[in-house]
């Protein structure tokens, strides 16, 4: 009687533990889940070269974690975004239904941006995008920048201040990030009593500008952003002989590597733009060390546009604890009072734009053609 | 004035590129009837591949013929082991060379990165004239020159010579051509092979201009085949004809109304068509 009581009592003592350590193993499988990273960036088209080194800055930030967060690891998984909005889309649609991505960082282009936006926010996927568009509208989705239109306001008032430009001409590739750009510089300038008195839009694929730049005259400041005639604006700016001041309203597509293929041409013109390796505090020096000596250049505009979603991500995943639910995630992100990184100051505004540093500089030639910092304005708020 | 002048020379220039491209493909489709979609890629080759032979050797023009000797070798593989099997087959033509439109994009990219390239001219051509208070490169002019060479190297060939004979009766009537004994595949290739070396030699040329980015290909293409089609098939004169127009018009639309500028030539051709169906030199083929 008493060995039959004693043998099920042990019996149900093994099916308890049994039973218990199934569901320890599976509460901490949840919990090891990884989480998946979606990146949309650039493999073709004239955004491939940014494209890599996005990646290269989302791998830095996650390299300094080790790849986990909270005892979970991160898996990253890359798609192309092209040119256009559709092939972006399609991306997205692959890296959610499929990889079932707990976050896409990226695209770059606007159009692409804005595009990938209204497909997640259908599905409810966080959002962090490589580049400035429209305000976003989706409520998981997060521009590191000030907008378009914010970010290039100082360029607008310096081109006055210290330019002394009165008048503007802006020469541009015809899309929607050029508009916000030429937008917010040109309300920059007039806030300050300057008049515009050129725009010239030129189609996407365009890289012959001789038609464009034979048509500038009595104007004091040459305002351009060009993406796929980057390189053959600045020859034949020279070859045509115009003497007229070049600032860039956003200097993004003249990377290092650009800047010794153009060689003395593009020396002394002035940009707009988030970052410069040149830019002289102790968290950037460090920065460009480190980085420097791990791949044998300098870091890029592109790097740091990789960096901030990445690491603002991050710094949202370490405080929820891995927990990787969008709106979780959303709070974090909006409870961040301000980080540090090598290109200054990033937060987020309650509109899920980003108040962030902004600098001007101009090309000079040291051991190396790089961009000089020749002001910066802190704190710019979106516009 | 001054600016007028200057749209005017831009233009010029620009259509002789735009010439010099074409007349590759005009003496491809034209003659031989073979539709090669790849020769803005092949064109795109020559630009790469002379500015990788620039590496090496420091003399533009055997740079340039090298490029145009390459990239013509390249064009007699594709002819000999692909085209010649397509014969009278234009879909099958067209599905061909567009799908190494996008494998050379790519192989570019892989290649050359996605980085636009420019060229630099040869130093003694690198200055600018001045007019007024602008400057006009001065290798702009050297290519209008070389322009009209190469028109009068192509139209000797197709007037003066017996191959250019053999080459405009094929046309006509390849079967009669053939009946009379004359070896029509050697000239078919050995022609292709000029087309597609007056390509890769204007590839590397027009490099301190039009630059070289993986896939401006398809949109050079286009702009010849315009030129090609305006002009009328089947002479040398009609291409450069159809090519200096284009050239115009888009350089006084860009000046004048940009925004509108992509399509302007676009609408020029489709113009033109309605009222000469034939290009504007173009003879009704048989």
């Amino acid at each position: 009687m008493k060995s039959r009581a004693l043998v099920i009592f042990f019996t149900g003592v093994l099916v308890a533990t049994f039973v218990v350590a199934g569901v320890c193993q599976a509460l901490a499988a949840e919990r090891v889940r990884p989480v998946k990273i979606g990146v949309i960036r650039g493999f073709t088209g004239a955004v491939a070269a940014i494209g890599a080194e996005l990646s290269r800055g989302v791998d830095w930030v996650l390299s300094e974690n080790g790849y986990e967060i909270a005892g979970r690891p991160i898996i990253v998984i890359e798609e192309d975004e092209g040119e256009t909005p559709e092939k972006a889309v399609a991306k997205a649609k692959k890296l959610v239904e499929q990889d079932k991505v707990d976050v896409i960082l990226g695209p770059l282009l606007a159009h692409s941006t804005m595009a990938v936006q209204g497909y997640l926010k259908m599905k409810g996927v966080p959002q962090l995008a490589f580049g400035p568009s429209d305000e976003p509208v989706s409520k998981h989705a997060f521009w590191s920048y000030a907008t378009g239109r914010g970010g290039a306001y100082p360029g607008g008032q310096w081109a006055y201040d210290v330019l002394g430009a009165r008048k503007a001409t802006f020469i541009y590739t015809d899309y929607l990030f050029s508009h916000q750009l030429r937008d917010g510089f040109k309300a920059g300038f007039e806030a300050r009593g300057g008049t515009v008195v050129a725009d010239i839009p030129v189609p996407w694929p365009e890289t012959d500008m001789a038609p464009y730049l034979v048509k500038i005259k009595n104007t004091d400041v040459l305002v351009p952003f060009l993406v796929p005639a980057a390189a053959t604006f600045v020859q034949q700016y020279r070859e045509f002989g115009v003497k007229v001041p070049v600032l860039f309203m956003a200097a993004l597509m003249y990377e290092e590597p650009l800047l010794k293929a153009l060689g003395d041409a593009a020396l002394g013109m002035y940009g707009t733009t988030w970052y410069s390796a040149e830019i002289d505090t102790p968290e950037n020096k460090r920065f460009v060390a480190a980085f420097k000596n791990k791949y044998g250049y300098y870091p890029a505009m592109g790097t740091i546009q990789g960096y901030w979603p990445a690491r603002m991500y991050v710094e949202a995943l370490k405080a929820t604890r891995g927990n990787a639910d969008p709106k979780k995630i959303t709070d974090a992100l909006l409870a961040i009072k301000s980080i540090d990184t090598p290109a200054g100051t990033l937060s987020y505004t309650s509109g899920r734009t980003a108040v962030q540093d902004i600098y001007i500089l101009q090309v000079v030639k040291k051991d190396r053609y790089a961009w000089k910092v020749l002001k910066k304005y802190s704190g710019i708020m979106p516009r | 004035m001054q600016e007028t002048t200057l749209h005017v020379l831009n233009g010029i220039s620009y259509g002789m590129i735009l010439f010099l491209i074409a007349s590759g493909l005009a003496l491809i489709l034209g003659v031989m009837g073979i539709l090669n979609l790849a020769h803005g890629s092949l064109y795109l080759f020559g630009s790469y591949i002379g500015l990788t032979f620039t590496g090496y050797m420091s003399n533009f023009w055997l740079v340039a013929i090298l490029s145009g000797i390459t990239v013509g070798l390249v064009g007699l593989v594709l002819e000999r082991v692909f085209l010649s099997r397509l014969h009278g087959q234009f879909n099958e033509q067209a599905l061909l060379t567009l799908g190494l439109v996008y494998i050379s994009a790519n192989l570019f990219l892989w290649v050359w990165g996605p980085w636009t390239k420019t060229g630099t001219p040869p130093s003694w051509l690198a200055a600018s004239i001045h007019i007024g208070e602008f400057s006009f490169p001065l290798y702009r002019f050297a290519v209008i020159v070389i322009g009209l060479i190469m028109f009068a190297g192509l139209w000797w060939f197709q007037e003066k010579t017996r191959a250019g004979a053999i080459v405009r009766a094929g046309m006509d009537d390849k079967q009669m051509t053939m009946g009379l004994g004359i070896n029509y595949r050697l000239v078919s290739s050995a022609v292709f092979f000029l087309g597609t070396f007056v390509g890769g030699f204007t590839g590397f040329i027009a490099t301190p201009w039009l630059g070289a980015e993986p896939n401006m290909g398809f949109r050079i293409l286009l702009l010849a085949v315009i030129a090609v089609i305006l002009g009328g098939l089947g002479t040398i004169q009609g291409t450069l004809l159809g090519a200096i127009m284009i050239g115009l018009i888009s350089s006084f639309s860009k000046a004048f109304i940009p925004q509108f500028a992509s399509f302007i030539p676009y609408l020029a051709f489709l113009i033109i068509l309605l009222v000469r169906p034939y290009g504007l030199l173009g003879r009704k083929q048989p």
